[in-house]
Parts: structure tokens; sequence; C-alpha cells
């Protein structure tokens, strides 16, 4: 199908860039409810969706209209995401702002990502358990916990705060280390990975993994293993296949 | 997806579909390619929320908070201190990691202007309803 007729008024929302060669799902739909189409050039495409460019600006479905479509273009062949919310006027526009000037560097990332998918691990901590070990593991937090858990609560204020630092650094420790130890049992399994959040007190690893398709099964029985040797302390937790959102670069 | 998401067996791994517009904006916030700026014609705002979302607060008030959920802490003198995990997550949804708080907050703010009253009653329902449910999903194990 190709999209060449754009009506006066609407525009072209830009989904991803994927293979010419490759099918879109039948009957795939985005934004506003709009059927998706490709814009070729070459060896690589734009997946687009028409839409209205006098419509009220974005709304909470959008984003979840847009990621549906990523998610659904995912089992067809390597997916390069366009950032949410680009909207061109019409394909010329798309093939001259977006394939054209990019075709090689497009090409060569959608030769990366063939056969891969994302996946987010985010790995949150049990936070009493995690505070009970930081209380135990450490006299001087120790000292000011026992000197300040039955002051009123405006007493003390320099102890208090001095014992939350205290707690807080010490967590942003063991958060790094937590973070290392699973980063390393996964390294082997992944392809890539990138960081999406510091270690810290909310989280030890939050992440995305770039992962053969073929994998898959495996990175998850890793990480089943170390949900399991975590348990109690931290929970683990994995979202996708997705759309390789954290691969495809910024520039 | 909704297959994978299906838990296989035993089960230590929590292996959720992304359906909550949180999640939605967790993955997607900020990622993909960038197309120049100057060519976009622009449908949402919504980069504007990355600025929430880069927020990392290390200030006293963080300091103090950490410092009374240690103290509340019953280590194991009394079995379990029953009122931290909602202390903790009040403490997520104000302080330093409150970055889906933030962003979703964020995203409302910048979605809610052209919206329709629907989605304006919609917003007021749906703030408490997503602090109940971030609170059971992710402090499951801790409060049974």
């Amino acid at each position: 199908m190709s999209s060449a007729d754009v009506r006066p008024g609407t525009g072209l929302f830009v989904y991803a860039v994927v293979r010419a060669e490759r099918d879109l799902p039948e009957g795939l739909v985005g934004v506003d409810g709009n059927p998706v189409a490709l814009v070729p050039y070459g060896e690589i495409g734009a997946v687009v969706g028409e839409i209205a460019l006098d419509r009220p600006p974005g709304r909470r479905a959008d984003l979840t209209a847009y990621s549906a479509v990523m998610e659904a273009l995912v089992p067809g062949g390597a997916v390069a995401p366009i950032r949410f919310g680009y909207v061109l006027r019409d394909d010329h526009e798309v093939v001259a702002e977006v394939l054209a000037p990019r075709e090689d560097e497009l090409t060569d990332l959608l030769e990366q990502l063939e056969g891969r998918v994302q996946y987010n691990v985010r790995a949150s901590y049990v936070e009493d358990t995690v505070l009970a070990e930081i209380v135990r593991g450490d006299p001087e937090i120790r000292r000011l916990r026992d000197r300040t858990r039955d002051l009123p609560e405006d007493a003390g204020v320099g102890d208090r705060i001095r014992l939350g630092e205290l707690v807080s650094q010490t967590w942003e420790r063991l958060a790094r280390v937590d973070a290392d130890h699973l980063l390393t049992v996964v390294a082997p399994v992944v392809a890539a990975h990138a960081v999406r959040r510091e270690p810290g007190p909310s989280a030890a690893l939050d992440a995305a993994l770039l992962v053969e398709t073929e994998r898959s099964q495996e990175l998850e029985d890793t990480l089943e293993m170390l949900a399991e040797q975590a348990s109690g302390r931290m929970q683990l937790r994995l979202v996708g296949p997705l759309a390789p959102y954290d691969f495809v670069g910024t520039a | 997806m909704t297959v994978q998401a299906q838990s296989r067996g035993s089960g230590y791994l929590d292996r959720p579909a992304p359906s909550s517009l949180a999640d939605v904006v967790e993955i997607i916030l900020d990622k993909g390619i960038v197309i120049d700026a100057y060519v976009r014609v622009s449908l949402v705002g919504i980069e504007l929320l990355t600025v929430d979302a880069r927020i990392v607060i290390a200030s006293v008030d963080t300091y103090l908070r950490f410092a009374e959920a240690t103290n509340r802490l019953d280590l194991l003198e009394h079995g379990g201190g029953r009122e931290l995990p909602d202390f903790i997550h009040d403490m997520q949804q104000s302080g330093a990691a409150g970055k889906v708080g933030g962003a979703v907050k964020g995203v409302k703010k910048a979605l809610s202007s052209g919206d329709d009253d629907e989605d304006e009653n919609e917003e007021e329902e749906e703030r408490p309803r997503r602090s109940r449910k971030s609170s059971s999903s992710s402090r499951r194990r801790s409060s049974r």
C-alpha cells in the first residue's frame, strides 16, 4: 500500500524504520485508528500512518497506540523506532528528512537489529529487607537509629538527617554491587545492554537488554534463577519482547 | 506478548505485560530515533516531561524520610513493620525514586491540556487507583 495520496490537512505520523521488503501485519492501525503503511526508499522504509494536523495535541491513547504498533512490528523483523511524536507532511518529506539522509546508517542499524529484540529488566528492592540489612551491617547507623527512634518527631533532626544520609549512601553502594552482579550473570546471554536508570534504593538494576530472539528463553531462565536467588530481597521484573527502543541511538 | 506474559511454572520472575500508561511511558519515554527538530510538525510536547523524569533529589527531606523508614523498621523484634511498605511507597511517590510518578504526572499535564471532559474525569479517578495498584503490585511480597 502506498501512502502517496496524503489528503489536505493531514500529515504522516512516523512510527519506525524497517526493511522495505518485509510485510506489515494485516490490518495494523496506529494513532487515531488509522491504518499504517510503508514509505519505501531502496532497501529501507518508514512505517507511517495518517494523522489530522489540526487534531488536538496528543492524548494518552496516542502513546499506547504508538507502542502497540511497535509491538505488532517486532515479530516480523528488525524495527528501529522513531521517537514518539514525529509528524511530517507527506511521504516525500518522510523520504527527504528521514530515509534518504541516513540510508546507509539506517540500513546498518537494521542489520544489527535483525533477529534481536529488547527486554526491559528491573530489580527492585524489598525495602524492609534491605533496610534491616543496612542497619545490621553498620554500627554507626545502628547507633543513630537507637538514639533517634524513640524521640519525638521534631527532636534530633541533625541525627536523623545523618542517619538518613548514611542509609541512603550505603544503599546506593549496595545497589551498585547488586547491579554489577546481575549484569555479570546476564551479560553472556545478551548482545548488549543499556542501563536505563542508575542503581539506587528504588532499584538495583533498571536496564534494557538486546537479545537474540532465539536466546529469549535462555535469558528468561537466567533471570528466573537470579530472581529465585534474590527472592525476599529483590523482585525481578522482565518486560518484553519489545522493539529495541534503547538500541537505536539518538543520532 | 500476551502468551509470553503468562507466568510459566514456579515464577520468581515477574513477567507482566506492559499495560498501564505508566508502563508504556516508562518504555518509550525519551527513546527512539530523533529526527532533526526543525522538520517536525509536532504532535505533542511530550519530551518536556523528560525533564521531570531526570530529576534526582538527594535532599534533606529525602534523608529524613529514610531515617524515619529506618526507625520504623522492626527488625526482628516484633516481626516486621507493617507501616513500612506504605510509607516507602509514599516516599517513592514524592522523593528521589519518584521517576515514574513524576513522569506520569508530566504526561498527564502535557496530555490533559487539549483533552475533553471525559479524559479530565478519568484523570481525577486514575490517581488514587494507580497508587493502590502500584503499591500492591510492587509490595506484594512484603504485605502478605
